[in-house]
């Protein structure tokens, strides 16, 4: 359990986090639109040829992408906890809780 | 709104990803593509989000299924579209512009609750699932998603809205056990009307409703309007043919205090109480000219100016029009407007009159009876003659005239049964001008010269009564409209046995 000892310097952090979730929740945007373009166009693109490579290569990185994107939002989430456990004990308050839930993996939620 | 557009479905043009080798990588064979999209077609679905590259991709993808696409890249645009156009999904971008997702959710399922929304986030926590689901999301994705993904969520609500689709309908039918939404019958006709009030339900387009006086109009609008979206909105008929063309400007424009003689206040219209729900004109075929034009202007518009009023006022209201006249002949005359005409016409709805559907008679006998019977206590039944009567008579008053003769039937029958006798004179008048010329021996006896004597025609008129009531000489009376006394002297007079 860490030790808060400057309250302000655990609002600063939230804040930061706060940011970056912000950031995350663009780059998820952005990489929704890069994999739904990279499978359209992997299918447009005869598989034949330097243009099928290219394209299957883009869907590939951004599949990749966004693994890294559940990834990095995994430790954010794990990074809060850890800031927000002294603030929580400070302000009594209830953390939020990270939940993954994709079409393909069903009603999954919770993952904390 | 220069992102915002509708995208006409043509599954002609599906992209050749969805019919190639690539597809079966998906497991999207032509099969299944095609039938995703013969289901899918119907649906119309709503893509909100900041992001272009997303919104377009998804429309792309859902288009490529068959939905008709709408895109909006925020709340504002969102609500515009969902103003005039029947939206069966949305897919919502929690963190939009302005106005934050969640209080986009609760707005769009404030004015369309049956909008299935799937809520879409880039930071999905548990918190802001709860909501979501507690603001009435049909589901919660989280960003990324990939093609394949969003082809999964979009078959799993198509499923989900076929599924309510035929649990409405099956829900309507199990009402009215023989019918549909208020409306009674079986017939191949009727069966194929429900369908077109399922799909007109759905639809916030004006409907027509053409039918013979009696067929059930007002019925069919009320069926289009209790099983739509906005079920919940106000109903309100108005009888453009009963009403003086003064009372009906006033009725449905509102007025000014001051307007005329008598306005002490001023008054709403009904297109503007509406307010969301449905304006129903009966007879509008017999609505005045000057005031077509009037009603035209509100339907291009969406505003009305209430009478001696300088300010127009705003209205969000669905039109059912319903007439017995051939409209298209009134416009061929000059009686009313072709423009307004072709503006109500968009879907038009046929009742078939009652003779063209005789095999709805016995059930919808059977249901006034039933009705009679709630309001009564009595049960009652028919016999087989006097239904045999009423499916060979051609009622042309339609449902509403077999209504009357139960309802008038079940008050002057004195047992259970409802017989020959209890109905309208003018049913067995029918029944005895369409009979068969009369058998030879129970013919009245033809002099040479041609003449029949009257009391030589009541004796005819009596006994052939007697004999086709199987001896029931109460029943002969009263079809004959004379006294039982009177019969029986008669009876003695004629020597025939009592």
């Amino acid at each position: 359990m860490p030790i808060v000892t400057n309250p302000g310097r655990v609002d600063s952090g939230e804040r930061q986090i706060l940011e970056i979730r912000q950031q995350l929740h663009d780059l998820s945007n952005v990489v929704t639109g890069l994999l739904i373009t990279a499978g359209l166009l992997r299918h447009f693109v005869p598989l034949t040829g330097n243009g099928g490579r290219y394209a299957s290569d883009l869907e590939s990185s951004a599949e990749r992408a966004a693994t890294l994107v559940t990834e990095l939002r995994v430790g954010v989430h794990q990074l809060q906890n850890v800031v927000g456990a002294g603030a929580d004990e400070a302000r009594a308050v209830e953390r939020t809780n990270l939940c993954d839930v994709r079409p393909s993996l069903g009603q999954r939620s919770g993952e904390d | 709104m220069p992102d915002e557009h509708r995208v006409p479905r043509d599954p002609g043009e599906l992209p050749p990803f969805l019919i190639g080798n690539e597809g079966r990588r998906f497991g999207w064979t032509k099969m299944t593509v095609q039938q995703a999209t013969t289901e899918a077609n119907l649906l119309n679905l709503l893509i909100v989000d900041d992001e272009r590259v997303v919104r377009e991709g998804c429309r792309d993808v859902a288009q490529a299924l068959g939905f008709s696409t709408f895109t909006a890249e925020n709340a504002d645009q969102a609500y515009k579209i969902l103003e005039s156009t029947s939206v069966d999904v949305i897919l919502l971008d929690l963190r939009l512009p302005g106005i934050g997702g969640l209080e986009a959710l609760r707005q769009i399922k404030q004015r369309r609750p049956e909008t299935v929304v799937i809520v879409v986030t880039g930071y999905a926590t548990v918190q802001s699932a709860v909501q979501a689901m507690k603001h009435g999301a049909y589901d919660y994705v989280t960003k990324p998603f990939n093609l394949d993904e969003l082809r999964l969520l979009l078959d799993r609500v198509t499923g989900h809205l076929k599924l309510t689709t035929e649990n409405r309908i099956l829900r309507e039918q199990v009402k009215t056990r023989h019918g549909f939404g208020g409306l009674v019958g079986r017939a191949p006709e009727m069966e194929r009307l429900y369908r077109i009030i399922t799909k007109a339900a759905n639809s916030t387009h004006p409907v027509l409703i053409m039918g013979e006086s009696g067929t059930g109009k007002e019925v069919v609008a009320r069926a289009v309007h209790f099983t739509g979206t906005y079920k919940e909105k106000p109903f309100i008929p108005v009888d453009c043919g009963s009403l003086v063309p003064t009372l009906i400007e006033s009725e449905l424009f509102g007025y000014v205090k001051g307007a005329f003689t008598g306005a002490q206040h001023s008054k709403p219209g009904l297109l503007s109480m509406a307010d969301g729900g449905t304006v129903f004109l009966d007879e509008i075929g017999e609505l005045p000219i000057d005031l077509q034009s009037k009603l035209l202007r509100a339907l291009q518009e969406k505003e009305i100016r209430p009478v001696g009023g300088t300010k127009a006022v705003p209205i969000n209201v669905r039109i059912l029009a319903a007439t017995n006249r051939d409209l298209e002949q009134a416009v061929q005359q000059g009686t009313f407007r072709r423009d307004l005409y072709f503006r109500l016409n968009v879907l038009t709805l046929r009742i078939p009159p009652l003779r063209e559907r005789k095999q709805d008679i016995p059930l919808l006998v059977g249901h006034f009876l039933e009705r009679a019977e709630r309001g009564t206590g009595i049960q009652r039944n028919i016999s087989d003659e006097a239904l045999k009567l009423m499916l060979a008579y051609d009622w042309p008053g339609n449902v509403r005239e077999l209504e009357n003769c139960l309802d008038r039937a079940c008050a002057l029958t004195s047992g259970p049964t409802i017989h020959m006798g209890d109905l309208p004179t003018t049913i067995q008048n029918w029944h005895v001008q369409t009979q068969a010329p009369l058998a030879p021996q129970a013919a009245a006896v033809i002099p040479s010269n041609g003449i029949v004597p009257i009391a030589e025609m009541e004796k005819h008129a009596i006994l052939e009564a007697i004999t086709r009531l199987h001896g029931d000489k109460l029943e002969a009376a009263r079809l004959l409209g004379i006294g039982k006394t009177t019969l029986y002297r008669k009876l003695k007079e004629y020597g025939a046995a009592i």
